[in-house]
């Protein structure tokens, strides 16, 4: 290589010349602006991404508008109200003084809850409950797709206006993960615009299942529990109240009913979502011990504040998921899991109670798309 | 973000300096090429490399390019995925089993679907995505 390149400071002709400059150029170049090769490099690739984002934000708010057109069918253009929403931002409490924490935050998600609610409403008077829940979820996931594109936009013109590597790197590297994400939440668009189960739903599904035909009561906001005689047990079977799209209260359901049925209760069962890990099988179902619930930690830790002092054990059973099928319609695999976890949930019961027992069974998730 | 300053082509959008750089890069290293192989028949071996690595390089950039351009869908290729979505429908009484697309106001469990055999109600007992045609699976076991 090094003669051949040699040849370089021995040129035959004007062209090989112009050739052989443009060479030796092209290496004393790479050698001080490598770095910023690669930055440019970088940007190009975010830049890429963050046009898609950009399109299904784009969507996300189209869908949105248009849907509250033609379900709630107001008598002004929502357009500026939706998009007030999906500029709306939620502030968690401080934790420089820990001790109250989960209720401060419990207090500012019950007011979140009730503003959404009530604005949905009043750009949505013809929707129904199921349809408000739906159209609020359907607005929540316009506004995610609308921060991730803000965040997003945010450090590629930072690092194109500073052209500092270590700026778009910290993008960059979180970029992949970023875009599954977000391809989750464009697919939830279809499903809360329809109103379709999604893969967070077969907590919901599970609990569904087992209770489906007994008497239902609402035992806490947007909760439905029936319950159901099982092997000498009885199950007192929750789940939030479907078919619209909502996850309710479940801590406030399960304090109820240990409330309600003192001491009697020996054992606390939920079902729920889990992410999966890569390899690991879609719509595999495992159970283990601990409050199964995802979200603020506002609920799980009402339930085992609860679980503690009634000295009831908790147990979970898992759906394993990918995170995009998460808020994605329900895929196949998924549904038929969901009676996996309907026999293991009563092997649990089974083997770790005993008949006369009464047990909580509590399905957790969005239930969109699901009733009971 | 350069959106009108594009030149678009099929699937591909590209930016007037990528054209500019890529059809600049491509003259010089055909030339590069065609002086190399014009040395060979000289006999100058060493030289005749010398073109053809700088041509070859060349392609190598365009190449890189163009790779690196296809990164950047174009805008209209950019929407959100929709997926097909099947609801089966069971009717208790006469045991008919139905499967159609999924339509607005369809819910699991829902019971006041007319039977299309007879005076029963049918119940939604599923809905889910249609599934994809079973792609290859890996094959190497960890």
């Amino acid at each position: 290589m090094y003669p051949l390149v040699g040849q370089l400071t021995q040129p035959s002709s004007d062209l090989g010349t112009i050739l052989q400059v443009v060479f030796s150029l092209s290496f004393i170049i790479y050698i001080f602006y490598a770095q910023r090769i690669q930055t440019m490099t970088m940007l190009r690739q975010v830049e890429g991404s963050l046009r898609k984002v950009k399109s299904l934000r784009d969507e996300g708010r189209r869908v949105s508008i248009q849907t509250v057109k033609d379900i709630g069918k107001p008598p002004e253009d929502p357009t500026p109200q939706v998009e007030r929403l999906m500029d709306n931002f939620f502030l968690t409490p401080t934790d420089l003084d820990p001790a109250g924490l989960v209720g401060k935050f419990e207090q500012l998600l019950n007011v979140r809850e009730k503003r959404w609610e009530a604005e949905v409403r009043a750009i949505a008077p013809s929707a129904s409950e199921s349809e408000v829940n739906n159209l609020e979820n359907l607005i929540e996931v316009a506004q995610a797709l609308n921060v991730f594109y803000k965040v997003i936009r945010h450090y590629y013109l930072l690092g194109k206006k500073t052209m500092n590597i270590y700026i778009i790197l910290q993008i960059h590297m979180v970029l992949p993960l970023l875009m599954r994400e977000i391809e989750g939440y464009s697919s939830a668009l279809q499903a809360f615009q329809k109103g379709m189960p999604i893969g967070d739903g077969v907590g919901a599904l599970t609990a569904a299942k087992i209770m489906h035909g007994h008497p239902l009561r609402e035992i806490a906001k947007d909760m439905m529990m029936a319950e159901v005689p099982s092997e000498g047990r009885t199950l007192l079977v929750m789940k939030s109240k479907g078919p619209g799209a909502t996850v309710g209260k479940p801590a406030d359901a399960v304090k109820t009913a240990l409330d309600e049925h003192k001491g009697a209760v020996k054992a606390i069962v939920m079902i729920d979502a889990a992410g999966k890990l890569e390899g690991e099988l879609n719509g595999e179902v495992s159970d283990g011990i601990g409050a199964i619930i995802g979200g603020t930690g506002v609920e799980k830790f009402r339930i085992e504040e609860a679980a503690k002092a009634f000295e009831v054990p908790l147990y979970a059973v898992a759906i394993k998921e990918d995170v995009i099928a998460t808020i994605a319609p329900l895929e196949e695999d998924l549904f038929d899991a969901t009676d996996k976890a309907v026999e293991a949930v009563k092997r649990v019961v089974r083997e770790r109670t005993k008949e006369g027992d009464v047990v909580i069974v509590a399905g957790v998730g969005n239930t969109v798309g699901i009733a009971q | 973000m350069g959106g009108k300053s594009r030149v678009e082509y099929g699937n591909l959008s590209l930016s007037w300096i990528t054209v500019l750089a890529v059809i600049i890069i491509g003259i010089m290293s055909l030339f590069s090429l065609y002086l190399g192989f014009q040395a060979y028949g000289s006999n100058n071996a060493d030289l005749a490399n010398t073109y053809i690595i700088i041509g070859t390089a060349g392609f190598a950039v365009m190449g890189y390019m163009f790779f690196r351009t296809r990164a950047v869908p174009s805008p209209n290729k950019l929407n959100a995925s929709k997926v097909d979505v099947v609801t089966t429908l069971e009717c208790p009484k006469c045991g008919t089993k139905k499967v159609r697309d999924f339509e607005t106001g369809d819910y699991v469990f829902r019971d006041d679907v007319p039977c299309t055999n007879c005076d029963g109600r049918m119940v939604i007992t599923r809905i889910n995505r249609r599934k994809k045609p079973e792609k290859e699976k890996e094959k190497v076991e960890v």
